[in-house]
């Protein structure tokens, strides 16, 4: 050390241990800084900030400008989540008001899209904007947005041909060119309308997402696609900025980058034609047809069941008929003036609102049964005679008056028309003819040839004398023939026993002698007798005598014996010689032996009974 | 696809025949007016070479003798270059290569070839064939023309194979 630095040292030395002292301090400054300022923040934060305020906000200003990319990079992960919560709020807002001005709504489609809401358990917006929002991303490329060539592109099967590297190309120059032009560097070209299409570019740091849409797309559509890029950025976003060289030096590459969840997306999007409404139309109309099909099949079923009917109906002919459906129906019949009136027999068959119209024509129906019941009008025939007609021939059977039969056989030879009129079953009912006369007696019967009736058997004598003054007076000569009937005497011979035991002649008490009243009788046996006897006949006069309880009973059988003998005597005397006819009964018979009296009386019986 | 398309951009002065010359060798998609209005057309052309197939994805700028701003935007992503020049106009050859230069200093190595078009003309050429000559030993050089189809395919095919070996 010389002289003149001895004297600088001895100068300068408190200076340059102060200098020394600064440059340590500012040496160290930086190691202690992060220390002070988290002493300041504890001792001055306000201070702090404010100190810091302007110079942090000019350095990110700096940092802006000069680090673009690798802040957008930084921040694109943080902010794009924000904005699409962002995003969402305003969305459910909106839905929220679309969901108040749907709920207004009193359409028919509204109720149903409520109808639809309530069964998925959704709101009424939901499913609104679903119905209302259709649309199909058409085609969906993911373009390199340094280049603007496209790393990968979906479209929908069935477009025209797409020159995808030019159209992402051209699109990346307009936006390039909307971006230097019209934004002056900031605003991005997000969204237009390119004929039927609506355009969404979605940008990331190193791709895009341009969706080419047809049709009303949702927000949320956006919103998906925003999550699709942001995730292909997460997985290759360094990859997706390095030249076409570099991109196609890295093998599997470009099919990680078709993303499965993009393609999950487009078809999502693709809102396939819903058939349903063809199907529900044609379900309808089908309906429709076969409703209208079974109606027209029901009336038709209808109008001929009737028009049977009507057929079937005797003299009744169906020879037209026309109708509208359910609604009119017109008829042209023929009709026979003996069958039914047609109006009231269609309208019974046909609901009250259907139009019925008949014209009728009268004919002379030849059916069978018009036949007959013409027939029986012009015979007047009786309910009791029953009529069938087969071919020509008009059969009749049962039973009439004698009158009547009589009458039926006279008008037979009358009818007109080929018609034969069978009377061979039609019997004459005598016994009702003669019913008058009293029963029918039980032996008689009747027969016929077909013309005469013959009465044959036995009957009262009265009954018949009865009958034979009837036919003579009501002229049944040439119907009754009463040859056959034979008259039962016996009930007759026993009214005259009856009368006859009234005429007994009586004795005195003990004798036989003569008795009294046998003239009376003999007069009466003499008027009786020949009249008996006069069909050729022959009647026995038995001769009884009676005894009164008193004596014997020997000597009462001798006094009968000879009180009848001498009645037999006495009448043979009176009555002329009937030596055949005369008998004499000892005893009296079982039903005359209670007359205890002394008395003798005759009893007629018939020779040879009939 | 087994692997990306490549991006080229057509540069050269007004008039030159860019657009006619794709025109001449894809199928225009788009109209010309984005020309004027958006100042690029993007069209694509598939290219047998050598190599086997490549996609090119042709952006054509519309002309000018610099490129301003958004013309250096449509350059990004650009793998190859293809500069045209008309040879009956002498500036404009320079103009594509001021037009490579700046590109070049934008993209990373990109592929170049130069078209001198309008070969058909070759009567009222301004530009010589020594400086074309001069000018291969640094970039590929076609002579070529619209109007008859001359030269343009080549071009394409040697810069889709450039490309290719690039990769």
């Amino acid at each position: 050390m010389n002289d003149f630095d001895r004297l600088k040292h001895l100068l300068l030395e408190a200076e340059q241990r102060r200098l020394d002292g600064l440059e340590q301090g500012r040496a160290q400054l930086s190691d202690d800084l992060p220390k002070l300022i988290g002493q300041a923040q504890q001792d001055h934060p306000v201070a702090l900030a404010a100190a810091l305020a302007h110079p942090v906000a000019e350095a990110l200003g700096g940092a802006v400008q000069a680090r673009k990319q690798q802040l957008v990079d930084a921040l694109f992960p943080v902010i794009m989540p924000a904005i699409r919560r962002s995003i969402a709020e305003y969305l459910r807002a909106v839905s929220q008001d679309l969901n108040q001005i749907f709920e207004s709504s009193l359409t028919w489609r509204g109720l149903k899209w409520r109808l639809e809401a309530r069964r998925l358990g959704v709101s009424y917006a939901t499913v609104a904007l679903r119905h209302s929002l259709l649309y199909q991303v058409d085609h969906l490329f993911l373009i390199q947005r340094e280049s603007g060539l496209i790393l990968d592109r979906e479209s929908v099967a069935g477009l025209p041909d797409l020159d995808a590297d030019a159209v992402a190309g051209m699109l990346t120059a307009i936006g390039d060119f909307v971006r230097d032009s019209v934004g002056a560097g900031e605003a991005e070209l997000s969204s237009a309308t390119v004929g039927e299409h609506l355009l969404w570019v979605l940008r990331g740091p190193r791709a895009n997402l341009a969706a080419l849409i047809r049709g009303v797309p949702p927000e949320s559509l956006k919103q998906e696609l925003i999550v699709r890029l942001e995730r292909v950025h997460e997985q290759y976003g360094d990859q997706l900025g390095v030249g076409p060289e570099e991109l196609g030096s890295l093998p599997g590459l470009k099919e990680a980058l078709t993303p499965s969840d993009l393609k999950a997306i487009r078809a999502e999007a693709q809102v396939e034609p819903s058939l349903r409404p063809v199907m529900l139309a044609t379900i309808g109309i089908t309906v429709l047809v076969l409703a209208a099909g079974v109606l027209i099949w029901q009336w038709q079923q209808r109008v001929a069941n009737l028009v049977a009917g009507l057929d079937q109906t005797p003299g009744l002919e169906v020879t037209d008929v026309s109708s509208l459906p359910w609604w009119s129906i017109s008829l042209q019949v023929l009709r026979d003036p003996l069958a039914p009136v047609v109006l009231p027999l269609v309208q019974s068959r046909l609901p009250e609102h259907v139009g019925v119209s008949v014209r009728e024509q009268a004919i002379v129906s030849a059916e069978p049964a018009m036949v007959l019941e013409r027939m029986r009008r012009r015979l007047d025939l009786p309910e009791s005679l029953t009529s069938n007609i087969t071919s020509d021939r008009l059969v009749l059977t049962g039973t009439v008056s004698p009158e009547l039969w009589r009458a039926l056989h006279s008008r037979a030879q009358d009818l007109a028309g080929g018609v034969v009129l069978d009377l061979t079953g039609v019997q004459a009912d005598w016994p009702a003819a003669l019913a008058s006369l009293g029963p029918w007696p039980k032996d008689v019967t009747a027969s016929s040839d077909g013309i005469r009736t013959s009465l044959s058997g036995v009957a009262s004598h009265s009954w018949i004398e009865s009958v034979r003054v009837l036919h003579g007076r009501q002229g049944w000569s040439d119907l009754l023939d009463l040859s056959q009937l034979v008259a039962d005497r016996s009930e007759e011979l026993a009214r005259i026993n009856r009368t006859l035991r009234g005429k007994s002649v009586s004795f005195d008490q003990g004798e036989a002698g003569d008795g009294l009243g046998l003239d009376t009788l003999a007069d009466h046996l003499a008027g009786l007798l020949p009249a008996l006897e006069s069909g050729g006949l022959r009647v026995r006069v038995v001769c009884l005598g009676l005894s009164d309880p008193s004596g014997a009973e020997t000597d009462n059988r001798r006094l009968e014996r000879e009180r009848a003998e001498w009645l037999c005597r006495g009448l043979s005397a009176r009555l002329g010689n009937r030596p055949d006819s005369l008998w004499q009964l000892v005893e009296a018979p079982l039903d005359l032996a209670t007359l205890r009296q002394r008395a003798a009386l005759v009893q007629l019986e018939w020779i040879d009974p009939p | 696809m087994s692997e990306f398309a490549r991006k080229i951009c057509l540069l050269g002065d007004f008039g030159v025949g860019k657009t006619s010359l794709v025109g001449r060798y894809v199928r225009n998609t788009f109209s010309e007016k984005y020309l004027t209005t958006v100042g690029v057309k993007v069209d694509s052309k598939e290219v047998a070479h050598a190599g086997g197939v490549s996609k090119l994805v042709i952006w054509d700028i519309a002309g000018k003798s610099a490129l301003d701003h958004l013309n250096q935007t449509y350059l990004r992503g650009a793998s190859g270059l293809m500069l045209v020049a008309d040879g009956t106009r002498e500036p404009t050859l320079r103009s594509a290569l001021y037009l490579m230069m700046q590109a070049k200093s934008l993209l990373q190595d990109p592929a170049c070839v130069v078209l001198v078009n309008k070969i058909d003309l070759i009567d009222r050429w301004e530009i010589l064939p020594s400086t074309l000559n001069e000018l291969r030993k640094t970039v590929p050089v076609f002579e070529t023309s619209a109007l008859s189809g001359d030269g343009v395919e080549a071009a394409f095919e040697h810069l889709a194979a450039e490309l290719r070996r690039q990769t």
